[in-house]
Protein backbone atom coordinates (compact mmCIF):
# COMPACT_ATOMS: atom_id res chain seq x y z
CA UNK A 1 0.00 0.00 0.00
CA UNK A 2 2.80 2.35 1.07
CA UNK A 3 4.76 1.38 -2.09
CA UNK A 4 1.72 2.17 -4.28
CA UNK A 5 1.52 5.57 -2.67
CA UNK A 6 5.20 6.24 -3.43
CA UNK A 7 4.80 4.94 -6.99
CA UNK A 8 1.95 7.35 -7.49
CA UNK A 9 4.25 10.07 -6.24
CA UNK A 10 6.77 9.37 -9.03
CA UNK A 11 3.93 9.33 -11.56
CA UNK A 12 2.67 12.61 -10.12
CA UNK A 13 6.14 14.16 -10.38
CA UNK A 14 6.42 13.10 -14.03
CA UNK A 15 2.90 14.41 -14.70
CA UNK A 16 3.73 17.80 -13.18
CA UNK A 17 7.04 17.88 -15.03
CA UNK A 18 5.39 17.28 -18.41
CA UNK A 19 2.78 19.93 -17.64
CA UNK A 20 5.57 22.43 -16.90
CA UNK A 21 7.33 21.56 -20.18
CA UNK A 22 4.05 21.88 -22.12
CA UNK A 23 3.28 25.24 -20.55
CA UNK A 24 6.75 26.60 -21.26
CA UNK A 25 6.57 26.09 -25.02
CA UNK A 26 9.68 25.79 -27.18
CA UNK A 27 10.79 22.61 -25.42
CA UNK A 28 10.36 19.29 -27.21
CA UNK A 29 10.35 16.15 -25.10
CA UNK A 30 9.79 12.40 -25.05
CA UNK A 31 8.35 10.95 -21.86
CA UNK A 32 9.75 7.49 -21.02
CA UNK A 33 12.20 7.58 -23.94
CA UNK A 34 13.36 4.24 -25.28
CA UNK A 35 16.82 3.62 -26.62
CA UNK A 36 16.95 0.68 -29.07
CA UNK A 37 20.00 -0.61 -27.15
CA UNK A 38 19.15 -0.61 -23.45
CA UNK A 39 16.31 -0.84 -20.96
CA UNK A 40 17.95 1.82 -18.77
CA UNK A 41 16.71 5.23 -19.88
CA UNK A 42 16.05 8.69 -18.43
CA UNK A 43 12.44 9.31 -17.34
CA UNK A 44 12.11 12.28 -19.66
CA UNK A 45 14.30 13.42 -22.55
CA UNK A 46 13.94 17.10 -23.43
CA UNK A 47 15.41 19.34 -26.10
CA UNK A 48 15.74 23.12 -26.02
CA UNK A 49 17.56 24.70 -28.96
CA UNK A 50 20.57 22.45 -29.60
CA UNK A 51 20.79 21.14 -26.04
CA UNK A 52 19.49 17.83 -24.81
CA UNK A 53 18.50 17.07 -21.21
CA UNK A 54 17.90 13.76 -19.46
CA UNK A 55 15.67 14.00 -16.40
CA UNK A 56 15.89 11.21 -13.82
CA UNK A 57 13.56 10.42 -10.94
CA UNK A 58 14.48 7.40 -8.80
CA UNK A 59 11.98 4.54 -8.45
CA UNK A 60 11.25 3.00 -5.04
CA UNK A 61 13.76 0.22 -5.79
CA UNK A 62 16.39 2.73 -6.90
CA UNK A 63 15.98 4.82 -3.75
CA UNK A 64 16.90 1.73 -1.73
CA UNK A 65 19.56 0.56 -4.21
CA UNK A 66 21.60 3.58 -5.25
CA UNK A 67 23.94 1.34 -7.28
CA UNK A 68 21.01 0.28 -9.50
CA UNK A 69 20.07 3.94 -9.95
CA UNK A 70 23.68 4.83 -10.79
CA UNK A 71 23.70 2.02 -13.34
CA UNK A 72 20.59 3.46 -15.05
CA UNK A 73 22.10 6.95 -15.09
CA UNK A 74 25.49 5.92 -16.45
CA UNK A 75 24.15 3.40 -18.95
CA UNK A 76 21.94 6.24 -20.22
CA UNK A 77 24.90 8.59 -20.31
CA UNK A 78 26.83 6.00 -22.34
CA UNK A 79 24.07 5.33 -24.83
CA UNK A 80 22.51 8.78 -25.23
CA UNK A 81 24.10 11.91 -26.65
CA UNK A 82 27.58 12.65 -25.34
CA UNK A 83 26.59 16.17 -24.31
CA UNK A 84 23.29 15.23 -22.63
CA UNK A 85 22.86 17.34 -19.51
CA UNK A 86 21.42 15.39 -16.61
CA UNK A 87 18.91 16.62 -14.05
CA UNK A 88 17.96 14.73 -10.89
CA UNK A 89 14.58 15.29 -9.30
CA UNK A 90 14.86 14.06 -5.75
CA UNK A 91 12.63 14.29 -2.70
CA UNK A 92 15.23 15.65 -0.29
CA UNK A 93 12.67 16.39 2.42
CA UNK A 94 11.59 12.77 2.86
CA UNK A 95 14.68 10.98 1.53
CA UNK A 96 17.45 13.03 3.10
CA UNK A 97 20.66 14.20 1.48
CA UNK A 98 21.63 13.00 -1.96
CA UNK A 99 24.47 10.46 -2.03
CA UNK A 100 27.78 12.15 -3.01
CA UNK A 101 28.48 9.94 -6.03
CA UNK A 102 24.88 10.33 -7.14
CA UNK A 103 25.15 14.09 -6.96
CA UNK A 104 28.32 13.99 -9.09
CA UNK A 105 26.48 12.06 -11.81
CA UNK A 106 24.26 15.07 -12.45
CA UNK A 107 24.63 18.53 -13.84
CA UNK A 108 21.71 19.75 -11.75
CA UNK A 109 19.95 18.41 -8.67
CA UNK A 110 16.48 19.75 -7.88
CA UNK A 111 14.23 18.97 -4.98
CA UNK A 112 10.82 17.81 -6.17
CA UNK A 113 9.32 20.84 -4.45
CA UNK A 114 11.29 22.95 -6.96
CA UNK A 115 9.90 21.09 -9.97
CA UNK A 116 8.36 24.23 -11.47
CA UNK A 117 11.85 25.72 -11.70
CA UNK A 118 12.91 23.04 -14.16
CA UNK A 119 11.96 25.22 -17.13
CA UNK A 120 14.15 28.09 -15.93
CA UNK A 121 17.00 25.59 -15.31
CA UNK A 122 16.67 24.26 -18.87
CA UNK A 123 16.43 27.82 -20.14
CA UNK A 124 19.63 28.92 -18.38
CA UNK A 125 21.54 25.72 -19.23
CA UNK A 126 20.52 25.43 -22.86
CA UNK A 127 23.43 27.58 -24.05
CA UNK A 128 25.88 26.47 -21.41
CA UNK A 129 28.89 24.61 -22.77
CA UNK A 130 29.95 23.58 -19.28
CA UNK A 131 29.06 19.93 -19.59
CA UNK A 132 30.71 17.06 -17.72
CA UNK A 133 30.83 14.79 -20.74
CA UNK A 134 31.91 11.16 -20.69
CA UNK A 135 35.04 10.57 -22.73
CA UNK A 136 34.65 9.46 -26.34
CA UNK A 137 36.85 6.44 -25.62
CA UNK A 138 34.54 5.16 -22.90
CA UNK A 139 31.44 5.66 -25.03
CA UNK A 140 32.98 4.02 -28.10
CA UNK A 141 33.99 1.07 -25.91
CA UNK A 142 30.34 0.51 -24.91
CA UNK A 143 29.10 0.63 -28.51
CA UNK A 144 31.90 -1.66 -29.66
CA UNK A 145 31.12 -4.07 -26.82
CA UNK A 146 27.55 -4.36 -28.08
CA UNK A 147 28.55 -4.92 -31.70
CA UNK A 148 31.23 -7.44 -30.77
CA UNK A 149 28.60 -9.54 -29.06
CA UNK A 150 26.24 -9.13 -32.01
CA UNK A 151 28.95 -10.45 -34.28
CA UNK A 152 29.49 -13.30 -31.81
CA UNK A 153 25.79 -14.13 -32.31
CA UNK A 154 23.02 -14.57 -29.79
CA UNK A 155 21.62 -18.00 -29.13
CA UNK A 156 19.14 -17.00 -26.47
CA UNK A 157 16.53 -15.87 -28.95
CA UNK A 158 16.39 -19.39 -30.32
CA UNK A 159 16.20 -20.93 -26.83
CA UNK A 160 13.43 -23.46 -26.52
CA UNK A 161 14.90 -26.20 -24.34
CA UNK A 162 15.13 -26.77 -20.62
CA UNK A 163 17.69 -24.79 -18.66
CA UNK A 164 20.91 -26.77 -18.11
CA UNK A 165 23.08 -25.86 -15.14
CA UNK A 166 26.73 -26.19 -16.19
CA UNK A 167 29.73 -25.86 -13.95
CA UNK A 168 33.46 -26.50 -13.89
CA UNK A 169 35.50 -27.21 -10.76
CA UNK A 170 38.22 -24.98 -12.23
CA UNK A 171 36.03 -21.88 -12.04
CA UNK A 172 36.77 -19.55 -9.16
CA UNK A 173 34.67 -17.27 -7.04
CA UNK A 174 33.72 -14.03 -8.76
CA UNK A 175 35.91 -11.10 -7.62
CA UNK A 176 34.11 -8.34 -5.73
CA UNK A 177 33.79 -5.01 -7.53
CA UNK A 178 33.61 -1.69 -5.77
CA UNK A 179 30.16 -0.26 -5.14
CA UNK A 180 29.64 3.10 -6.85
CA UNK A 181 27.29 4.32 -4.15
CA UNK A 182 29.60 3.51 -1.26
CA UNK A 183 33.37 3.33 -1.85
CA UNK A 184 33.80 1.14 1.25
CA UNK A 185 31.52 -1.60 -0.03
CA UNK A 186 31.99 -4.36 -2.58
CA UNK A 187 29.51 -6.14 -4.83
CA UNK A 188 29.28 -9.64 -6.17
CA UNK A 189 26.69 -11.86 -7.84
CA UNK A 190 25.34 -15.19 -6.73
CA UNK A 191 26.05 -17.90 -9.32
CA UNK A 192 28.80 -15.88 -10.97
CA UNK A 193 32.27 -17.31 -11.60
CA UNK A 194 35.69 -16.27 -12.81
CA UNK A 195 37.32 -18.46 -15.45
CA UNK A 196 40.68 -17.54 -17.01
CA UNK A 197 40.03 -13.81 -17.26
CA UNK A 198 36.38 -14.20 -18.20
CA UNK A 199 33.13 -14.20 -16.23
CA UNK A 200 30.41 -16.83 -16.35
CA UNK A 201 26.97 -16.18 -14.88
CA UNK A 202 24.16 -18.63 -14.49
CA UNK A 203 20.53 -17.58 -14.15
CA UNK A 204 17.60 -19.98 -14.52
CA UNK A 205 14.22 -18.31 -14.90
CA UNK A 206 12.79 -17.75 -11.43
CA UNK A 207 9.09 -18.37 -10.83
CA UNK A 208 8.10 -15.11 -9.18
CA UNK A 209 10.42 -12.44 -10.49
CA UNK A 210 10.39 -10.14 -13.50
CA UNK A 211 13.23 -10.14 -16.02
CA UNK A 212 14.23 -6.69 -14.75
CA UNK A 213 14.51 -7.92 -11.16
CA UNK A 214 16.29 -11.10 -12.20
CA UNK A 215 18.96 -9.30 -14.21
CA UNK A 216 19.42 -6.27 -11.95
CA UNK A 217 22.43 -7.65 -10.03
CA UNK A 218 24.20 -9.04 -13.13
CA UNK A 219 23.69 -5.81 -15.12
CA UNK A 220 25.03 -3.67 -12.28
CA UNK A 221 27.97 -5.96 -11.55
CA UNK A 222 28.92 -6.14 -15.24
CA UNK A 223 28.88 -2.37 -15.72
CA UNK A 224 30.92 -1.82 -12.55
CA UNK A 225 33.45 -4.51 -13.53
CA UNK A 226 34.16 -2.72 -16.80
CA UNK A 227 34.22 0.89 -15.64
CA UNK A 228 35.29 2.68 -12.50
CA UNK A 229 33.60 5.86 -11.32
CA UNK A 230 35.55 8.85 -10.07
CA UNK A 231 34.27 12.42 -9.67
CA UNK A 232 31.31 11.71 -11.91
CA UNK A 233 33.48 10.33 -14.74
CA UNK A 234 33.73 6.76 -16.01
CA UNK A 235 37.10 5.15 -16.67
CA UNK A 236 37.81 1.83 -18.33
CA UNK A 237 39.18 -0.73 -15.90
CA UNK A 238 42.46 -2.30 -16.87
CA UNK A 239 41.34 -5.66 -15.42
CA UNK A 240 37.97 -5.76 -17.18
CA UNK A 241 36.81 -9.28 -18.10
CA UNK A 242 37.85 -10.58 -21.52
CA UNK A 243 34.35 -11.85 -22.11
CA UNK A 244 31.24 -12.45 -19.99
CA UNK A 245 28.71 -15.17 -20.70
CA UNK A 246 25.31 -15.55 -19.08
CA UNK A 247 23.71 -18.98 -19.33
CA UNK A 248 19.97 -18.39 -18.99
CA UNK A 249 16.49 -19.35 -20.11
CA UNK A 250 15.12 -15.97 -19.07
CA UNK A 251 14.92 -14.25 -22.43
CA UNK A 252 12.36 -16.22 -24.41
CA UNK A 253 9.67 -13.66 -25.24
CA UNK A 254 9.72 -11.26 -28.14
CA UNK A 255 10.06 -8.21 -25.87
CA UNK A 256 13.01 -9.81 -24.05
CA UNK A 257 15.23 -9.11 -27.07
CA UNK A 258 15.86 -5.65 -25.63
CA UNK A 259 17.17 -7.25 -22.45
CA UNK A 260 19.60 -9.34 -24.50
CA UNK A 261 20.72 -6.11 -26.14
CA UNK A 262 21.05 -4.36 -22.76
CA UNK A 263 23.25 -7.18 -21.48
CA UNK A 264 25.49 -6.96 -24.54
CA UNK A 265 25.80 -3.20 -24.04
CA UNK A 266 27.24 -3.73 -20.56
CA UNK A 267 29.49 -6.50 -21.84
CA UNK A 268 27.54 -9.73 -21.27
CA UNK A 269 26.59 -12.24 -23.98
CA UNK A 270 23.37 -14.04 -23.09
CA UNK A 271 23.56 -17.65 -24.26
CA UNK A 272 21.75 -20.87 -23.55
CA UNK A 273 23.87 -23.99 -23.51
CA UNK A 274 23.23 -27.67 -23.06
CA UNK A 275 26.69 -28.56 -21.74
CA UNK A 276 29.99 -27.23 -20.46
CA UNK A 277 31.52 -28.17 -23.81
CA UNK A 278 29.11 -25.87 -25.69
CA UNK A 279 29.86 -23.04 -23.27
CA UNK A 280 33.61 -23.53 -23.74
CA UNK A 281 33.17 -23.50 -27.54
CA UNK A 282 31.26 -20.18 -27.40
CA UNK A 283 33.95 -18.81 -25.08
CA UNK A 284 36.72 -19.79 -27.49
CA UNK A 285 34.83 -18.33 -30.46
CA UNK A 286 34.33 -15.10 -28.52
CA UNK A 287 38.00 -14.73 -27.62
CA UNK A 288 38.96 -15.36 -31.24
CA UNK A 289 36.40 -12.88 -32.54
CA UNK A 290 37.43 -10.22 -30.05
CA UNK A 291 40.96 -10.46 -31.40
CA UNK A 292 39.83 -9.93 -34.97
CA UNK A 293 40.23 -6.47 -36.40
CA UNK A 294 36.98 -5.68 -38.21
CA UNK A 295 36.28 -2.95 -40.69
CA UNK A 296 37.95 -4.24 -43.83
CA UNK A 297 35.88 -3.99 -46.96
CA UNK A 298 34.87 -7.06 -48.84
CA UNK B 1 4.76 -1.33 -32.70
CA UNK B 2 4.26 1.23 -29.90
CA UNK B 3 7.69 0.48 -28.47
CA UNK B 4 9.29 0.94 -31.89
CA UNK B 5 7.50 4.26 -32.32
CA UNK B 6 8.90 5.34 -28.97
CA UNK B 7 12.37 4.34 -30.14
CA UNK B 8 11.93 6.36 -33.32
CA UNK B 9 10.69 9.39 -31.34
CA UNK B 10 13.70 9.10 -29.04
CA UNK B 11 16.23 8.83 -31.87
CA UNK B 12 14.56 11.63 -33.80
CA UNK B 13 14.66 14.01 -30.84
CA UNK B 14 18.47 13.81 -30.91
CA UNK B 15 18.54 14.40 -34.67
CA UNK B 16 16.12 17.32 -34.33
CA UNK B 17 18.27 19.22 -31.86
CA UNK B 18 21.31 18.74 -34.10
CA UNK B 19 19.40 20.30 -37.02
CA UNK B 20 17.31 23.00 -35.36
CA UNK B 21 18.23 26.55 -36.33
CA UNK B 22 19.29 25.66 -39.88
CA UNK B 23 16.37 25.66 -42.32
CA UNK B 24 17.94 23.26 -44.84
CA UNK B 25 18.86 20.76 -42.12
CA UNK B 26 15.49 21.08 -40.43
CA UNK B 27 13.96 20.08 -43.80
CA UNK B 28 16.29 17.07 -43.96
CA UNK B 29 15.30 16.12 -40.40
CA UNK B 30 11.63 16.31 -41.38
CA UNK B 31 12.22 14.01 -44.35
CA UNK B 32 13.96 11.43 -42.17
CA UNK B 33 11.26 11.69 -39.49
CA UNK B 34 8.43 11.29 -42.02
CA UNK B 35 10.16 8.32 -43.63
CA UNK B 36 10.64 6.47 -40.32
CA UNK B 37 7.00 7.13 -39.42
CA UNK B 38 5.82 5.56 -42.67
CA UNK B 39 7.00 2.18 -41.33
CA UNK B 40 3.97 2.01 -39.03
CA UNK B 41 1.58 3.50 -41.59
CA UNK B 42 2.38 0.61 -43.97
CA UNK B 43 0.54 -1.77 -41.63
CA UNK B 44 -2.78 -0.12 -42.31
CA UNK B 45 -2.24 0.90 -45.93
CA UNK B 46 -0.73 -2.25 -47.45
CA UNK B 47 -2.71 -5.47 -47.25
CA UNK B 48 -0.41 -8.05 -48.87
CA UNK B 49 1.95 -9.38 -46.13
CA UNK B 50 4.98 -9.67 -48.42
CA UNK B 51 4.45 -6.19 -49.84
CA UNK B 52 3.90 -4.89 -46.31
CA UNK B 53 7.26 -6.23 -45.13
CA UNK B 54 9.20 -5.06 -48.17
CA UNK B 55 7.61 -1.60 -47.83
CA UNK B 56 8.67 -1.39 -44.17
CA UNK B 57 12.26 -2.15 -45.15
CA UNK B 58 12.07 0.32 -48.02
CA UNK B 59 11.00 3.17 -45.71
CA UNK B 60 13.50 2.20 -43.00
CA UNK B 61 16.48 2.03 -45.35
CA UNK B 62 15.48 5.28 -47.10
CA UNK B 63 15.25 6.93 -43.66
CA UNK B 64 18.65 5.52 -42.70
CA UNK B 65 20.30 6.68 -45.91
CA UNK B 66 18.99 10.25 -45.66
CA UNK B 67 19.64 10.14 -41.91
CA UNK B 68 23.29 9.32 -42.55
CA UNK B 69 23.49 12.08 -45.13
CA UNK B 70 22.05 14.55 -42.59
CA UNK B 71 24.60 13.49 -39.99
CA UNK B 72 27.48 13.92 -42.45
CA UNK B 73 26.09 17.30 -43.51
CA UNK B 74 26.63 18.53 -39.93
CA UNK B 75 30.36 18.14 -40.58
CA UNK B 76 30.39 19.20 -44.23
CA UNK B 77 31.17 15.65 -45.32
CA UNK B 78 28.43 14.92 -47.87
CA UNK B 79 30.23 13.86 -51.07
CA UNK B 80 29.86 16.36 -53.89
CA UNK B 81 29.54 13.77 -56.66
CA UNK B 82 26.08 12.22 -56.91
CA UNK B 83 27.53 8.76 -57.60
CA UNK B 84 28.76 8.74 -54.00
CA UNK B 85 25.32 9.54 -52.58
CA UNK B 86 24.87 5.96 -51.42
CA UNK B 87 24.40 4.25 -48.08
CA UNK B 88 27.75 2.48 -48.42
CA UNK B 89 29.65 5.70 -49.21
CA UNK B 90 28.06 7.42 -46.23
CA UNK B 91 29.04 4.56 -43.92
CA UNK B 92 32.62 4.67 -45.21
CA UNK B 93 32.76 8.40 -44.47
CA UNK B 94 32.15 7.55 -40.81
CA UNK B 95 35.56 5.87 -40.76
CA UNK B 96 37.41 9.11 -41.38
CA UNK B 97 36.13 11.90 -39.12
CA UNK B 98 37.67 15.31 -39.79
CA UNK B 99 40.31 16.51 -37.38
CA UNK B 100 39.59 19.28 -34.90
CA UNK B 101 37.58 19.76 -31.75
CA UNK B 102 34.04 19.69 -33.12
CA UNK B 103 34.26 16.34 -34.77
CA UNK B 104 32.78 12.88 -34.23
CA UNK B 105 34.30 9.62 -33.07
CA UNK B 106 35.44 7.16 -35.73
CA UNK B 107 32.88 4.40 -36.19
CA UNK B 108 33.96 1.34 -34.13
CA UNK B 109 35.17 -1.49 -36.35
CA UNK B 110 32.61 -4.09 -35.25
CA UNK B 111 29.83 -1.56 -35.79
CA UNK B 112 31.15 -0.75 -39.26
CA UNK B 113 31.22 -4.47 -40.02
CA UNK B 114 27.54 -4.77 -39.03
CA UNK B 115 26.62 -1.79 -41.19
CA UNK B 116 28.85 -2.32 -44.19
CA UNK B 117 31.10 -5.33 -44.58
CA UNK B 118 29.65 -8.43 -42.88
CA UNK B 119 27.74 -10.89 -45.06
CA UNK B 120 24.64 -10.02 -43.04
CA UNK B 121 25.42 -6.30 -42.90
CA UNK B 122 22.64 -3.72 -43.23
CA UNK B 123 24.00 -2.73 -46.63
CA UNK B 124 24.05 -6.30 -47.94
CA UNK B 125 20.59 -7.08 -46.59
CA UNK B 126 19.23 -3.92 -48.18
CA UNK B 127 20.77 -4.95 -51.50
CA UNK B 128 19.32 -8.44 -51.21
CA UNK B 129 15.73 -7.46 -50.42
CA UNK B 130 15.38 -4.18 -52.27
CA UNK B 131 17.58 -4.74 -55.31
CA UNK B 132 16.80 -8.38 -56.10
CA UNK B 133 13.63 -9.66 -57.79
CA UNK B 134 11.40 -12.00 -55.80
CA UNK B 135 13.33 -11.67 -52.54
CA UNK B 136 11.15 -11.16 -49.48
CA UNK B 137 12.09 -11.16 -45.82
CA UNK B 138 10.18 -13.33 -43.36
CA UNK B 139 8.28 -11.55 -40.55
CA UNK B 140 11.13 -12.40 -38.14
CA UNK B 141 13.81 -11.18 -40.59
CA UNK B 142 11.86 -7.94 -41.00
CA UNK B 143 11.74 -7.35 -37.23
CA UNK B 144 15.45 -8.08 -36.82
CA UNK B 145 16.39 -5.86 -39.78
CA UNK B 146 14.32 -2.92 -38.53
CA UNK B 147 15.87 -3.30 -35.07
CA UNK B 148 19.36 -3.30 -36.61
CA UNK B 149 18.56 -0.10 -38.54
CA UNK B 150 17.24 1.74 -35.46
CA UNK B 151 20.28 0.68 -33.47
CA UNK B 152 22.74 1.60 -36.17
CA UNK B 153 21.30 5.07 -36.65
CA UNK B 154 21.08 5.73 -32.89
CA UNK B 155 24.72 4.64 -32.60
CA UNK B 156 25.76 6.93 -35.48
CA UNK B 157 24.10 9.94 -33.80
CA UNK B 158 25.89 9.11 -30.56
CA UNK B 159 29.27 9.29 -32.34
CA UNK B 160 28.84 13.09 -32.30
Amino acid sequence: MEDNKKNNTKKCVIGTLLQCLDDAGGIRYVSEPQSPFVMDNPDVLAVADNSIFGVFIPSIHEKKNIDSFLRRIYTSRLVYARDMKTILLFDVESEGDVNKNLREAFHRVLDTSQIKEIVSVIDSDRRSKDVKMLSKRVRTHATESYYKYVNLGYTTRQYRGKFAEVHSDQWQKLPRVQSWADDRKGKTVKNGYYADGSFVFSKPKPKKMSVRESLDGIMTYSLFSQYSLDNGQLYLRKDEPQISLLNTDLLVKEEDVLWASSLAYVGVAPVSVDSLQTLNTIHEEGLKLFGIEYGKEK
Amino acid sequence: MAKKNKQIQTIMLDLYRKCVGNAAREAMYQRVYNEFNKISIVETKVKDPQAQRINKLLHATRALETGLETFLDLYGLVPTQLKYHTMGSYMKKLQTPPSGRDTFSKIPSHMFAKGFSNDDSIRNKRNKYLHQADQYPTPQETKVFLDEIYKFYAAVLSLA
